[in-house]
């Protein structure tokens, strides 16, 4: 088994072939990489909405115990 | 002679044959609405009969598709608003038969109509006369399926207030495999094959959708009930 | 004296929190391992197999457009089957899944679609045809966007978990038919017949990173479905204290 191009440049160019399976990883890693990237923003997003929830309810109460 | 026990297949369908004929104008829309767009075909398209009868299978059948679509949305929408809806799921029978029972009407308001029309579309859009009975008999099946299929969709969407392009979406995938079939079936009458063979495939299609549609359908409006 | 089935493992699987907890450890090692897949089966492939003697170097696209498409009807019967469980057992967490796996499979699908749209242009000399496969995976796509669609549409979070449920129930039973379908319909109407390189005539030495791919793309979709279901647990479960302390331990309150 060896390697089908001998520089970078080849292996980019791909014979003219290029243009068409770079698009294809290229737009391919993006989106699988949205993939992951969305629900892990998502995830923190929720844990902070939650803590900032938290947060509030404990304010209101000291403010409470300061009104009264 | 014994009566046999009610199961609400019959009531349902006399109901809703009833209904439709008191809103004849509007039960009669997607046959009107498939004699008109047959007009624009031609102009759209061509005047050339040649030209025309080598689409007019394919066409007759996705306007028979589009015009089933259109009546399809109203199926269970007047029965939520009025709540007659929530009667239907409170009877003791089991809800599949109310269920048959009113997609029965529809098809026999819709599908049927459309189905005994056909032969004059046809005629319009130069589909060569060996053509006609397989077209009559597709579409008899093919309209059956496309109720059923659609009523699914129509029971699924029913509580939405926009349901009927969400309803279009969901419906037409489910859709493909009819359309196929049917306008196989006219296209092998008019190459002169045997048309019997993709005529038992919309058979076999009807089938299960008479078995399995009104389950999901029932499932469905269970759903909405309890929304 | 006690006859009946223990079912507490089946219970402890739907709880969410140990969900949660269960993948938080497993996600290391799931990335890794397709980090690990991904990478050395694009190098492989992309690098050292051979060119297909008709095709080219464009048919390398194939080490995408493939696994893309397996987990493409794979996640929707995966979608379908936890749609299933969650109308059968009422399992709040088998509906999260099915919520989940609806975008994975909408962007696969749109990917098998793409990659093999660019395929097409060199090695057919068009964008699109409407062959049998694509037509299938075109419809596949509708189905995805149907299920999504329906998600979002009610109000109450329960109904629009069984609408899709529902949904996706009935687009299983079709896909067959629809696949079946859309297959004869294609060879009564294909003048010539086109095949790209099937995989059991592929030499080996292009089918092995191929393999690497289909194996890396389903622990990706694993990670992206545990990832994505994660979220939704959150989002769904802040009220519980398992939750809450989380959310303090993370904001270091």
């Amino acid at each position: 088994m060896k390697m089908q191009f001998d520089n970078f440049q080849q292996l980019w160019d791909m014979a003219g072939h290029g243009p068409f399976v770079w698009t294809s990883v290229l737009v391919s890693l993006v989106m699988m990489i949205w993939l992951i990237v969305r629900p892990l923003a998502d995830r923190k997003a929720a844990l902070q909405d939650v803590a900032r929830d938290i947060a509030r309810t404990a304010q209101a109460k000291e403010n409470l115990k300061g009104d009264s | 002679m014994s009566r046999s026990l009610p199961n609400g297949f019959t009531a349902y369908l006399k109901r809703d044959l009833l209904l439709a004929y008191r809103r004849r104008g509007e039960a009669a829309s997607p046959l009107i609405f498939f004699l008109l767009v047959s007009t624009l075909i031609p102009l759209g398209v061509s005047p050339d009969p040649a030209r025309l009868a080598e689409l007019a299978p394919g066409i007759i059948w996705v306007m028979a598709l589009l015009a089933t679509l259109l009546s399809t949305e109203g199926l269970f929408a007047a029965d939520h608003q009025d709540g007659s809806l929530e009667q239907m799921l409170i009877t003791p029978q089991l809800l599949v038969m109310p269920v048959l029972g009113k997609v029965t009407a529809h098809w026999l308001v819709t599908g049927l109509p459309l189905t005994l029309v056909s032969p004059v579309i046809g005629l319009v859009l130069s589909l060569p006369a060996v053509g006609i009975a397989p077209l009559v008999a597709s579409l008899a099946v093919g309209t059956g399926c496309l109720s059923l299929v659609g009523a699914v969709g129509a029971a699924l969407t029913v509580s939405l207030r926009r349901g009927g392009l969400l309803l279009s979406l969901l419906v037409i995938p489910l859709y493909m495999p009819v359309i196929i079939f049917g306008s196989a079936v006219v296209q092998a009458g008019i190459d002169g094959f045997n048309w019997l063979t993709p005529m038992a495939a919309l058979g076999a299609m009807l089938g299960l959708a008479v078995v399995l549609c009104p389950l999901a359908i029932a499932g469905a409006l269970r759903l909405v009930s309890s929304n | 004296m006690s006859s009946k089935t223990d079912w507490t493992w089946f219970h402890r699987l739907g709880s969410p929190r140990w969900f949660y907890e269960t993948t938080g450890r497993w996600l290391p090692w799931l990335g890794l391992l397709t980090l690990l897949l991904l990478g050395t089966g694009l190098v492989w492939g992309l690098g050292f197999a051979p060119q297909d003697a008709k095709q080219g170097n464009s048919f390398r696209i194939i080490y995408i457009h493939v696994p893309a498409s397996f987990l493409a009807l794979a996640g929707y019967y995966l979608m379908a089957i936890a749609g299933a469980v969650g109308l059968i057992w009422r399992m709040k967490l088998s509906f999260m899944v099915m919520k989940a796996a609806a975008p994975i499979g909408a962007v696969l699908t749109f990917l098998a679609l793409f990659t093999g749209a660019v395929w097409g242009k060199p090695t057919w000399g068009t964008y699109w045809v409407w062959d049998a496969r694509v037509t299938s995976m075109l419809i596949l796509l509708f189905l995805y966007l149907g299920v999504l669609a329906l998600q979002y549409a009610f109000h109450s979070q329960e109904a629009g978990n069984k609408a899709s449920a529902i949904l996706a129930l009935v687009g299983t039973v079709n896909i067959p038919i629809i696949y079946k379908s859309v297959d004869w319909w294609y060879t009564l109407h294909q003048p010539a017949t086109i095949k790209f390189t099937s995989a059991p005539s592929m030499h080996p030495d292009m089918f092995q990173p191929l393999l690497v791919m289909i194996l890396g793309f389903y622990c990706f979709y694993a990670v992206a479905l545990f990832l994505h279901t994660r979220a939704e647990i959150l989002r769904r479960e802040r009220k519980s204290s398992w939750v809450r302390e989380l959310a303090i331990k993370e904001a270091g309150l």
